[in-house]
């Protein structure tokens, strides 16, 4: 293993973010999981519905949940699912922070190369994340 | 005895499609049918992350064309999963990864956002695309992928005899610690901009079929680029994290993602590739690697044929 004195400060602020960024979202995906399908929490859309509902393409189950798409599910996270879709959505955001945590290094060590391709991929992602980039499809 | 501990994981992994589509094939399931499906996404998943460790492949590119062709699910959903199955196992890997100075940051950031603005891109195309021609491409994909890995070849520290001026600008370079022989290896890489328009078509392909790319990345970095074969590996995965996060948000964002569906197979794929890292000393790793390519070769046949409508 590489001691911490050797390890590049940006990969150690890189492993350290993603480390304690995915841990928190597993177990929230985990916690939120079971409140979802035990049934503590009310589902958005019925379970026993879904063997019928995921057979059908993302454009006909938003429509017969009357769901929206987007980050709709954000305004209702008193629902199962919709909480279960925090713990997806704070696991995919681990890559923008860890990514973003590292920008600060590379501008100290005066590398702009690295921290502006940093500062490309946050965009990207961010863009991917915003639902922006939502193609509407039948 | 390691024929057989290779084979046990190697046949379940071969027999659940099989069950899979029995079970499909069945009358009309009970009310509760759908935690069954969801018990079964676990199952599945966890005997694919035992394989996919010696393997060598990532989960994605195992999930998609298994649960697509046997699972009752629409192909958008079982994208959505498999997008997050190589996302979420890539994020377990990266801090340790990243520790033990297997993956470079350097080598990676370049080309993960080279794939990261085409896995957006192919996750857009893919959900426009009617399923039936997502089958086909996914079929011929998975063929194509099963081919690869029967024929393509790896080289450990390969030769590169002088680093390109890309790489220069970048810094793209290191010393490599080989744990097995105890020496420090220095390496830097060649063929930088024609790895970077790769990594536009590897990540479009993974946002396209949700299969996460771990079976292109690692041929990419190691043969054209030049990297030593377990820091292209380990670096793979980092990049692997960052495009799959790109895809999963566009996925996520339209309602592609349901967690009946993904979050058992996460679950299931993640404790069965700490049980598979375990299990690398009795598996027979050429055995399992051997069903994988023909559970690849199955499955890839039936989306194949799943596309065309028979």
């Amino acid at each position: 293993m590489k001691d911490s004195a050797r390890m590049p400060p940006e990969e150690k602020r890189y492993a350290d973010v993603l480390h304690w960024g995915s841990l928190a979202g597993f177990i929230l995906l985990v916690l939120s999981f079971l409140l979802y399908i035990t049934g503590t929490l009310p589902p958005q859309a019925p379970l026993d519905q879904l063997p019928r509902l995921w057979k059908l393409s993302t454009a006909d189950y938003l429509a017969a949940t009357h769901g929206s798409g987007g980050w709709h599910w954000i305004t209702t996270l008193d629902k199962g699912d919709s909480l279960s879709l925090l713990g997806i959505a704070l696991l995919s955001a681990c890559p923008i922070a860890s990514i973003a945590a590292v920008i600060p290094v590379y501008l100290r060590q005066r590398n702009h190369v690295y921290a502006v391709l940093c500062i490309l991929t946050v965009m990207v992602l961010l863009y991917a994340a915003s639902g922006m980039s939502l193609f509407r499809h039948s | 005895m390691r024929f057989f501990a290779g084979t046990l994981p190697a046949l379940a992994l071969f027999a659940f499609p099989l069950l899979a589509s029995a079970a499909t094939s069945a009358p009309a399931a009970d009310a509760h049918a759908w935690w069954l499906w969801s018990l079964g996404m676990f199952v599945v998943c966890f005997f694919m992350g035992i394989a996919a460790v010696p393997a060598g492949v990532g989960g994605g590119v195992l999930f998609v064309p298994i649960v697509g062709g046997f699972f009752p699910f629409h192909l958008d959903f079982v994208r959505g999963a498999g997008l997050l199955v190589a996302m979420a196992s890539t994020l377990a890997a990266g801090p340790s990864l990243l520790r033990n100075g297997m993956a470079n940051l350097r080598l990676v950031m370049p080309l993960a956002l080279s794939a990261s603005l085409s896995s957006m891109g192919g996750a857009m195309v893919g959900l426009a695309l009617p399923a039936q021609q997502v089958q086909i491409l996914l079929g011929l994909a998975i063929l194509t992928i099963a081919a690869l890995m029967l024929l393509s070849k790896k080289s450990e520290f390969p030769h590169v005899p002088s680093p390109d001026p890309l790489s220069r600008r970048l810094g793209i370079h290191g010393v490599f610690h080989d744990f097995i022989s105890g020496r420090e290896i220095p390496w830097h890489v060649h063929r930088t901009p024609a790895g970077i328009i790769l990594f536009l078509g590897i990540g479009f392909l993974g946002g396209l079929l949700g299969v996460g790319a771990g079976w292109a990345n690692v041929p990419g970095l190691n043969l054209m680029m030049g990297v030593p074969l377990k820091l292209a590996a380990a670096s793979s995965s980092l990049i692997l994290s960052v495009a799959s996060a790109s895809a999963t948000w566009y996925y996520l964002n339209s309602g592609a993602i349901l967690p009946v569906i993904a979050v058992p197979s996460v679950i299931g794929m993640m404790m069965g590739a700490r049980i598979g890292a375990h299990l690398l000393t009795v598996l027979n790793p050429a055995v399992v690697r051997k069903a994988v390519i023909a559970t690849l070769l199955f499955s890839g046949l039936r989306s194949l044929l799943k596309g065309l409508g028979y």
